[in-house]
């Protein structure tokens, strides 16, 4: 009873545009008050949950990631990924796919991605007579392999929230991210070569290769933390932190368009903006504490089995629901309330909590290229200049392959499992 | 229209410094455990999540007053803007009340710290723990000012 008025209190404040944290703080508090629970339990648990040595590897990457794009490097990973596929029909996009995934390895968030490839890919793949709508359509899709790619802001969460290791999570999202990435790629060329889009001219093998040579200290980045994490030489905190002193010197020695006067504000705006997310995270480590001594978690559980104890119709449902709050919700948010819910569920049907945790990720980053919220829609459209609905149309072809890879990877473990499981 | 903030630029400066602390210290521990593997210090791990905590701590009152808060608003952006801005201004006040009992316990909780040692250094706690006074103070002081700006700007209006 007193749950149900918890959550309804909740979706109320937070549908009239209340801010997430502050409709989780106050729809807890009101409950507190009710209960009768001293109130000194809301700092602490706020403390509890920001006070994690892996949390703070979002801001450190969030900064690496925006200085190296104030150097330029994204520029330098579409240039090198045009160089690469730009003379296969529909190169321009098949190259915004391809910087994707490579910026993918730098950076943790969809939305990073959406905003800056494309700002640079959108108006050029216009002017090459691509339709504005796909353009914005191949952009906002495939961004989505950023948060699945490893290093992942929802992935971090994930491990903050269930206590799995960070690094497994990560090895876990890099087999279904690839997938990911081909899989927009086929069907960017599928529809490229049915409405003739133009291609790329071939360069030289020299010309190539200084492409390369050019974005080489970016990929670099890709390599050090990836190589670095996945390799057991840094924990994804000491690799964000390592990342962020390469992109100052890299921005600012080697490519020489960081300049340190702009470096305070970079710093500032982006750890800003993390620090709103971290209180996010405090305030809901209160209103989890508070589901789980309503024992909501059991209550699903035991909701969804009476309905059926089939695994593959509990997956089902597990998406079905996690479909429908990725596209209302935001990705940190909903991580934040349903993991704790959805988890026991999941390991009752014997899912492995990693693969659980993949499969999460993947259905909540579905919901940013979704209507009505979807924040990475919103960006591409504002940036080719058309109606928000001309995008949800001209984006189906790529969310039904989304849906089709999420499928893939909830039935198929091993997709997920097989990279951590060489961990030892 | 935007008079510059000194307290905001006090805010934000102090986050940004101890951020920077923070890379510091965990850049020494990584280079100290590839270069010099007999030198140990058990102390980073602990004094990085205390700078982290007060990079929060300073950075969440300026990230309120930029309205970086992430909301859903597709259901508020169809209201009147009149309804719209009455329960902005609504929420900013119960923002602010919600923090000003924060603050309150958050002075409680901050007085255990004194007796309780930190596991490593051996320092009292309250210097973490004093984060959440800072932080609850602070959104609750931006939370009051962004109220009463919204309710200026509607008699302006008038």
């Amino acid at each position: 009873m007193m749950a149900l008025f918890l959550f309804l209190s909740f979706v109320v404040l937070l549908l009239l545009g209340f801010p997430v944290a502050f409709s989780l703080g106050v729809s807890s508090l009101f409950y507190l008050l009710v209960k009768g629970v001293p109130l000194s339990i809301i700092p602490q648990k706020m403390y509890s949950g920001i006070d994690s040595f892996v949390l703070l590897c979002i801001p450190a990457f969030i900064v690496a990631g925006n200085l190296m794009n104030t150097a330029g490097i994204t520029r330098r990973i579409i240039n090198f990924s045009n160089a690469i596929v730009g003379h296969i029909r529909g190169g321009l996009a098949l190259a915004n796919v391809a910087a994707s995934m490579i910026f993918a390895g730098i950076s943790g968030t969809a939305l990073a991605d959406t905003a800056s490839i494309g700002a640079i890919l959108i108006p050029a793949m216009k002017e090459e007579g691509y339709d504005a709508d796909f353009s914005a359509a191949v952009t906002a899709s495939s961004s989505t392999v950023g948060p699945i790619i490893p290093p992942s802001v929802p992935m971090i969460i994930v491990g903050t929230l269930t206590g799995l290791s960070v690094t497994r999570l990560f090895l876990a999202g890099a087999i279904p991210g690839v997938i990911l990435g081909f899989s927009l790629m086929a069907i960017t060329y599928y529809l490229s070569v049915k409405r003739n889009y133009p291609k790329e001219e071939r360069l030289s093998l020299r010309a190539v290769f200084r492409t390369f040579l050019d974005a080489s200290w970016a990929l670099g980045m890709v390599v050090l933390i990836l190589a670095g994490i996945l390799g057991g030489i840094f924990t994804p905190t000491e690799a964000s932190v390592v990342a962020v002193v390469y992109a100052l010197l890299v921005g600012i020695l080697v490519y020489r368009e960081l300049r340190p006067s702009n470096i305070p504000r970079i710093v500032i705006e982006s750890v800003r903006m993390t620090t709103s997310v971290m209180v996010l995270v405090g305030l809901a480590r209160l209103f989890a504490w508070i589901i789980t001594t309503e024992r909501i978690p059991q209550l699903v559980a035991q909701g969804i089995l009476s309905i059926s104890t089939n695994p593959f119709v509990v997956i089902l449902l597990i998406n079905a629901i996690l479909l429908f709050v990725g596209c209302f919700m935001e990705t940190v948010a909903a991580l934040v309330i349903f993991v704790p819910v959805l988890l026991p569920v999941a390991m009752k049907i014997g899912m492995d909590p990693i693969h659980f945790a993949v499969m999460v990720v993947l259905n909540l980053v579905i919901g940013l290229t979704t209507p009505p919220v979807g924040v990475c829609l919103f960006v591409a459209a504002n940036i080719a200049r058309i109606s928000l609905g001309d995008l949800v149309k001209a984006n189906i072809p790529f969310l039904l392959v989304l849906l089709a890879v999420l499928f893939l990877v909830s039935y198929c473990p091993p997709l997920s499992l097989t990279l951590p499981g060489l961990l030892r | 229209m935007e008079k510059r903030d000194p307290l905001e630029a006090i805010l934000a400066t102090g986050m940004m410094v101890a951020f920077l602390a923070l890379v510091g210290v965990v850049m020494l521990s990584v280079t100290t455990r590839f270069f010099l593997p007999f030198i140990v210090f058990s102390w980073t791990e602990e004094t990085s999540r205390f700078l982290f905590i007060w990079v929060v701590a300073l950075g969440a009152p300026c990230a309120l007053k930029r309205g970086e808060f992430v909301s859903v608003d597709f259901l508020i952006r169809r209201f009147p803007r009149k309804v719209a801005r009455g329960l902005q201004a609504a929420f900013s006040l119960v923002t602010g009340g919600f923090f000003l009992a924060v603050f309150w316990y958050s002075l409680q909780f901050a007085r255990l710290g004194l007796l309780q040692m930190s596991p490593t250094m051996r320092i009292p706690m309250v210097f973490a723990y004093a984060s959440m006074v800072v932080v609850s103070f602070f959104l609750a002081l931006y939370a009051f000012r962004q109220g009463v700006l919204v309710f200026r700007k509607r008699s302006d209006a008038r």
